[in-house]
């Protein structure tokens, strides 16, 4: 499509072009040259009148009549004249080159005499461009007219016959029309000839010009074109190849420097790909090689957490079942014959009783917490009523509370949301943290329990007017078998594990513990617990 | 203690013999009328020729959980089909708590479970209420 707009542009500038000045030159040449012509002709046509008076002078001044008009026929057969006639002062044809003329009277108004007539006094003297004409025959070719005034000579009116007078100036004018046909067809033949160059010189210019813009322009620009489109297309190897030493050939080069520079830069990228993609393959593996060596310890892990698991329950069944048979034969000897032993004895017995529960509160607790700190360690989180399960831990609390003249005083609101919490693990806090109140207040000492909501978060406060913690020792309650010095020095037992497994299970509810105590005063627990209502 | 039902008869399956014999002295305080067998084995023989009307059965006697399978033969199975509506109450020392006793679930496994647990050591108030709520229905 370039190729042909292209080409055809140039050309249509180019004819443009070449009309205008090829035209021009031509019309103003074949003017020019067509006046300098007439102008030869006219004075060949003046001379030649001039010629033809001198020849017939003889005879006009011995007033040979027959003469005149025989040598008037002869020249008025030559090729090339129209007619040669002479006629007098009063126009009437004297003799002509056609014998049916004499006599003929020619107006003054005629075309041949306006030149000398145009006025009322005639002029006497003629210029040679004046005295020719040039006008179209009613037969169809033009004809140059030469009018040739015949003045008087002394001969004329000095002779014998004294045919002219003296003070006559002309005595009749001589017309010669020369035929203008041949010169006129020569002319168009050279028209024509100037046409035909110029058509000639039109098609080898414009030719010449296709044949330039197609090698130099149209095959390097298509060879472009087809190497963008192919570039356009991913294909980096295609080269324009050969250049002409032009602009066009620069462009070419530029754009195949371009090219290089292209592939260069992709294949640099392809590298860079290439080695990503190793690194990330290199990446990959390892990562699949530590997902796998994680996986086999994790494996390991969990087959060590089953060998746990199992060896707490052989441990706890063997130890839980001695104890079983130990407190209940206890409780049997105690009730049966407890009256029948001595006081040292009963004191003995008592006190094996006693020790015996202590130990079996304190196998609950490690295997308690054993399990809350194990992977295997389950919260069934679901909705619960936190009051409900407080006044159900309240309850069991009773008991012992009112042993030692304590007492519980409950505030918990009519109105409670729900929160997602396991309900047993909750009950474990709320019991550990309850029966740790009891347990350190002295006799006729209050415990508080109260329930609050805040905003996002759930505030369970515990607590009460015991024995308190020394500061010092605060930061080390939660630790797994510590137990304050002061609780020990009052011989209040424990195991040292209630307040890990409290510790424990805030944690997994991602809720907070904080304990404030004087020594001698009492202790608070604040429990903390996030107002979640999706799973966890 | 007042509400004993003095002609029941309990099986006490338990491989620990001074077990046996405490649940025994304290179910005969009860006063029920107490047999005993140390092994499942035992406990299928007695269960057929006594027909106990109530059983005592302990989880983990010569193998981790053989208690849940003779559990589940008598439930199920059409060797014990007479003796299919005997209640029977598990004994563990392995306590619920702690999670580990659920380890082999036997619902998970597709056993069918006791009509009732109790940890040791028992306590004979607990124990006689659990068997008479039982034995009542």
């Amino acid at each position: 499509m370039l190729r042909r707009s292209l080409a055809i542009k140039l050309i249509f500038c180019v004819a443009i072009i070449l009309i205008l000045t090829i035209g021009i030159f031509a019309y103003i040449n074949t003017n020019i040259q067509r006046k300098y012509l007439i102008e030869e002709m006219q004075q060949n046509a003046v001379r030649l009148s001039q010629t033809i008076e001198r020849s017939i002078q003889y005879d006009m001044l011995t007033a040979r009549s027959d003469y005149i008009q025989r040598r008037l026929e002869d020249i008025g057969e030559q090729e090339g004249i129209e007619h040669i006639r002479i006629f007098d002062k009063k126009g009437k044809i004297t003799a002509a080159s056609s014998v049916e003329e004499i006599g003929m009277l020619i107006d003054k108004q005629a075309e041949a005499c306006y030149t000398c007539h145009s006025d009322r006094e005639a002029l006497k003297r003629l210029s040679t461009p004046d005295k020719t004409r040039i006008f179209k025959l009613e037969k169809g070719y033009r004809v140059l007219g030469v009018v040739n005034p015949i003045y008087n000579e002394p001969k004329c009116y000095d002779d014998a016959c004294h045919f002219h007078p003296k003070d006559q100036n002309v005595l009749g004018v001589m017309d010669i029309l020369i035929s203008l046909a041949r010169f006129d067809k020569q002319i168009g033949t050279s028209r024509k000839q100037i046409l035909i160059y110029f058509l000639f010189t039109f098609l080898f210019i414009s030719a010449s010009i296709s044949l330039f813009i197609i090698l130099f322009v149209n095959t390097p620009i298509h060879r472009l074109i087809e190497g963008t489109q192919r570039i356009a297309k991913g294909d980096l190897n295609y080269r324009i190849g050969s250049y002409h030493s032009d602009e066009i050939g620069e462009l070419g080069r530029s754009f195949d420097m371009m090219t290089t520079e292209l592939k260069k830069s992709r294949e640099e990228i392809e590298q860079w790909n290439l080695k990503l993609k190793n690194e990330v393959k290199k990446a990959t593996e390892k990562l699949r090689k530590i997902n796998k060596e994680l996986n086999t310890a994790n494996k390991k892990l969990q087959e060590l957490d089953n060998m746990k698991s199992d060896f707490m329950r052989r441990m706890e069944h063997g130890s839980r079942s001695h104890l079983a048979v130990i407190k209940s034969c206890l409780s049997l000897a105690l009730g049966e014959h407890y009256s029948e032993l001595n006081e040292q004895q009963k004191d003995l017995v008592k006190t094996a009783e006693r020790r015996s529960s202590a130990l079996l509160e304190l196998l609950d607790d490690i295997l308690l917490l054993s399990y809350r700190k194990s992977t295997k360690a389950v919260y069934h989180m679901k909705p619960v009523q936190v009051p409900d399960i407080i006044q159900k831990v309240v309850e069991d609390t009773q008991d012992q509370a009112q042993k030692r003249s304590i007492m519980i005083d409950v505030q918990i609101p009519l109105e409670f949301p729900q929160v997602l919490a396991d309900p047993e693990a909750l009950k474990e806090v709320f019991s550990n943290l309850l029966n740790n109140a009891v347990k350190y207040t002295e006799e006729h000492g209050t415990v508080n329990v109260s329930v609050k909501q805040k905003k996002g978060i759930i505030e369970i406060i515990v607590s009460d007017t015991g024995i308190g913690i020394a500061s010092e020792d605060l930061s080390q309650i939660f630790d797994e078998f510590y137990r304050a010095p002061n609780a020990k020095s009052y011989k209040i037992e424990g195991t040292g594990l209630g307040l890990a497994i409290v510790k424990e299970i805030v944690e997994a509810h991602h809720g907070s513990l904080k304990v404030q105590s004087e020594l001698g005063k009492g202790s608070t627990f604040t429990f903390l617990l996030p107002k979640t209502d999706k799973a966890e | 203690m007042k509400k004993i039902n003095p002609k029941a008869k309990i099986l006490v399956i338990d491989d620990d013999p001074d077990f046996r014999k405490v649940v025994s002295i304290m179910l005969k305080a009860g006063p029920y009328h107490v047999i005993t067998a140390k092994n499942p084995q035992e406990g299928k023989e007695k269960l057929f020729a006594e027909k106990p009307d109530l059983i005592l059965l302990d989880i983990m006697m010569d193998s981790l959980f053989d208690g849940f399978s003779l559990c589940h033969d008598i439930k199920t199975s059409e060797e014990y089909q007479e003796l299919r509506e005997t209640p029977i109450i598990f004994v563990s020392a392995v306590k619920e708590m702690t999670g580990s006793r659920f380890t082999f679930n036997p619902s998970e496994q597709g056993l069918v479970g006791p009509d009732d647990y109790i940890d040791k050591p028992v306590q004979p108030d607990d124990l006689f209420a659990r068997i008479e709520k039982l034995l009542k229905k």
